[in-house]
């Protein structure tokens, strides 16, 4: 059993009982196993069920617990149990209430205030103060902790507490997105009394309370019973396991030996349809693969050729091939559908004929000969390396694949090379999902795109708190990048994971994040 | 006295093997391609955080001087911490080492004496039915790699056929009696790919060794033909099948690392893997010369125990 669109199988809260049950009567056999949707768990008339032990497989293996340092999803899943954030980010990619109850700004934004929820004990039995939260993000602003989120996070001047249930962030340019952006993984609140235990006897007010951390094995949380949001969590203990073979976890998961398996490539989905216990669940993703043409690179320094190679990509068909039709059409720009800020601009399209003209305007009638590279390591990039390069070929340009493994890829290839395929997550804030890689001074703008138009209306995006003009100046910010920018997007990916049937109260998130506080086992 | 002289310097020899091993494995880190700073920061970082993180870890010094810090601190027991789990190599290395070493015992005690029962079996059945079985099936074994092997083997007997779990996710309460059977299929996917040679070369002699007139002899005194076969015959043939044993504990190592990915078995193989992945240095140069130092010490074993089968030979 597959569904398709967290959007569609998350039913309203305010739903009542009957609507629910003609929904799912109405959707046939998935009504028996859609999960519950977040903490609405009795509208179904079935209370969640306390105890068990939940596994769940990746084939890759975290590093680090430090929420300052964490970089990859395995890592995030175990920080995410561990620890609350001041806001969560929900299935939507919109801001709730975690440790902060409610938050306001100046109309400038660039003075935020937090209040703190009372009564909220960390794991080793202290209270939450607003100076956590200030040790929290002054440790991941300071340089020698080496962390990503630094930058990140957004300009962050100054975090202060201004009395025991409150902070303030002073930013040093007005940031909109900041309560989004404090629900993403390096804003995991730390205890400020552990500052030399971070790693070695971790304390978060999360859920679940870390108790063996075995990279390359297994980490184990058990329930923390004093958690702020009883009767929350359902599951008694909680473990990551890691199986670096897809065939061992498909069998794991098909023998209850593991409950849900983080990821499922495409080439596994067959069989784990037809497994008895088992359901396949997807979600659109705000990952892409984008093919990056570096503008300061010959011939990609002309518009009018990178415009001819978007041209030359038949979408639905590079999806067809690369991902077995599972992912969502893109238009050239970084922004999916499921992102609020989404513009409606009109789809492109092959169109083989314009391209070759554009080509012959810019000098290249005949085409030309390059190189595209890719890794071998990330499914899907090195198919749609040779998908591109059989698309391109009817306009005369002859692409040489070239392949590396992922580690090389990030040292001689990414920001270096002309041309070459990508591999990207999404963001959560709509700032950090353009920003970051199309303003002049982008930490990620690998294909060294400058356009003082629109450096300043990402500036513009990024300062206002006018939801209206913001919607604005991000629509002009999605043309301007699809028409001219470095990145051919052709797809979004679906994120596609399985798990038992007695798993309730899981739902996939767009971001891959994985959240455990209603999740129960159904006896 | 001289047998003490003869293993004073086989140790002699092992040292000095080890000290080349230990050059080569840190010069071929040093060309690993791909940058540790990369690895450990993420494509995000910006460039001052890379090169603040490279000299922190030492990257910015002569290769030389650092391969003398490596090699003293070795010796002095200190091996450093892991770039890509921080922590202490030592005990992360000892005790997934001790792992993968009793999956390595437990596929070379069941292949070495099912190896040499095979192969008598099928010098006695000579060119006969079961002779032929023998040979066809442990050829088909040991032509597949070991990841196809191990697949198959998850595919049927923990997919198909749910017998034995196709992973290794002992609970660390767990018993050894409760961990045995997750233990199973990846000793019996070593097994598969060692048999073959052992067999052969077991069969082999043993069809030489039954020509000899000792053994036509012994069976016209009217000795019972197990005795024959068991006590006369065998300890000579098993002369070279040792000699493939030591060839068959590189093969193991080699088979062991393809094993524990595949199974999910936390041993040294994965770990190893993992920090070539990851660029993990100090866990790499460790890891790489306890494997070096393995398979030293099965040769010096295969040479003592050939000396013992053999008193001709001293070397």
């Amino acid at each position: 059993m597959r569904r398709d669109d967290a959007r569609t199988e998350r039913p309203e809260a305010r739903l009542t009982r009957r609507q629910l049950l003609k929904l799912a009567a109405a959707s046939g056999a998935l009504g028996a196993t859609l999960p519950l949707p977040g903490d609405r768990g009795r509208a179904w008339g079935q209370t969640p069920r306390a105890g068990g032990t939940l596994k769940m497989a990746w084939a890759s293996s975290p590093r680090t617990i430090d929420p300052a340092l964490t970089i990859q999803g395995d890592e995030y899943m175990i920080t995410q149990n561990v620890y609350d954030n001041l806001t969560r980010v929900d299935e939507r990619l919109q801001v709730q209430p975690m440790l902060a109850t409610k938050w306001s700004s100046d109309p400038q934004a660039r003075i935020w205030t937090f209040t703190l929820r009372p009564g909220v004990k960390f794991h080793h039995g202290r209270e939450l103060k607003a100076s956590d939260v200030v040790f929290t993000f002054e440790r991941i602003l300071d340089p020698k902790t080496g962390s990503p989120g630094r930058t990140a996070l957004g300009p962050i001047e100054k975090v202060e507490a201004v009395d025991d249930s409150t902070v303030r962030f002073r930013m040093s340019s007005p940031y909109a997105d900041l309560p989004v952006n404090l629900g993403v993984t390096f804003g995991r609140i730390l205890p400020a009394d552990r500052a030399d235990r971070i790693v070695s006897e971790p304390s978060g007010t999360g859920p679940f309370r870390l108790v063996e951390f075995k990279p390359g094995e297994r980490t184990r949380m058990v329930r923390f019973p004093d958690y702020w949001d009883r009767p929350r969590p359902y599951l008694d203990e909680l473990w990551q396991v890691n199986m670096p073979q897809h065939p061992t976890q498909v069998a794991s998961l098909s023998g209850n030996d593991v409950q849900v398996m983080f990821e499922v490539p495409v080439a596994f989905i067959g069989a784990l349809e037809k497994a008895p216990g088992v359901s396949v669940v997807s979600v659109k993703s705000t990952s892409f693969q984008p093919v990056v043409l570096a503008t300061d690179h010959k011939p990609f320094d002309d518009n009018r050729v990178r415009l001819a190679m978007k041209l030359l990509v038949a979408r639905d068909a590079v999806i067809k091939a690369v991902w077995q039709g599972r992912g969502t059409v893109g238009n050239d720009h970084p922004v999916p559908d499921i992102n609020p800020f989404h513009a409606a601009l009109p789809q492109r399209t092959q169109d083989v004929a314009r391209a070759r003209a554009l080509l012959t305007e810019a000098g290249h009638p005949q085409g030309f000969s390059d190189e595209i590279w890719t890794s071998n390591e990330r499914v899907g990039m090195q198919e749609l390396a040779v998908v591109v390069q059989q698309m391109v070929a009817p306009a005369g340009i002859k692409l040489e694949v070239k392949t590396v493994p992922w580690s090389v890829f990030n040292s001689t290839v990414y920001k270096k090379k002309a041309l070459y395929v990508n591999n990207w997550f999404g963001r959560a804030t709509i700032d950090e999902t353009v920003y970051p890689y199309f303003h002049t001074s982008g930490s990620w703008n690998e294909g060294k795109y400058s356009n003082p138009r629109l450096d300043r209306l990402l500036e513009e995006g990024r300062s206002s708190t006018d939801a209206g003009k913001r919607r604005e100046a991000y629509a002009e910010v999605q043309r301007l990048i699809s028409d001219e920018g470095h990145y051919i997007v052709s797809y979004f990916t679906q994120y596609v994971s399985a798990m038992r049937t007695a798993v309730k109260g899981y739902t996939l998130h767009p971001l891959r994040w994985c959240d455990f506080r209603n999740t129960y086992l159904e006896a | 006295m001289r047998a003490v002289a003869f293993v004073g310097r086989r140790l002699l020899l092992l040292a000095l093997v080890l000290a080349i091993v230990s050059v080569l494995i840190f010069g071929i880190v040093q060309i690993l391609p791909g940058d540790v700073a990369v690895m450990i920061l993420g494509t995000s970082a910006t460039p001052a955080d890379l090169a603040a993180l490279r000299q922190k870890l030492g990257l910015d010094r002569p290769a030389a001087l650092r391969y003398v810090d490596w090699v003293r601190g070795v010796l002095r027991g200190e091996w450093g911490t892991s770039l890509l789990y921080q922590v202490p190599v030592r005990p992360l290395v000892l005790e997934r080492l001790e792992r993968s070493a009793v999956l390595g015992v437990l596929a070379l005690g069941t292949a070495v004496p099912l190896a040499i029962g095979l192969g008598v079996v099928g010098a006695l059945r000579r060119h006969r039915v079961l002779d032929q079985v023998i040979g066809v099936v442990t050829l088909v074994a040991v032509s597949l790699p070991e990841f196809i092997t191990g697949t198959v083997l998850i595919l049927l007997l923990a997919f198909r056929f749910p017998l034995l779990p196709p992973s290794s996710l002992v609970d660390p309460r767990a018993s050894l009696l409760q961990a045995a059977p997750s233990l199973v299929l990846p000793t019996a996917t070593l097994v598969l790919a060692l048999l073959a040679h052992m067999t052969r070369m077991t069969r082999a002699s043993m069809l030489e060794v039954l020509e000899q007139p000792y053994v036509r002899a012994a069976r016209l005194r009217g000795l019972r033909p197990r005795r024959v076969v068991l006590r006369h015959a065998l300890r000579n043939a098993l002369l070279p099948t040792v000699g493939i044993v030591a060839i068959n504990v590189g093969f193991l190592i080699g088979g062991i690392v393809v094993v524990e990915t595949v199974f999910a078995y936390p041993g040294l193989g994965r770990l190893m893997v993992d920090a070539v992945n990851h660029r993990d240095v100090p866990v790499i140069q460790v890891a790489a010369l306890l494997i070096a130092l393995t398979y030293a010490l099965a040769n010096l074993a295969a040479d003592l125990t050939y000396a013992y089968l053999d008193p001709r030979i001293r070397y």
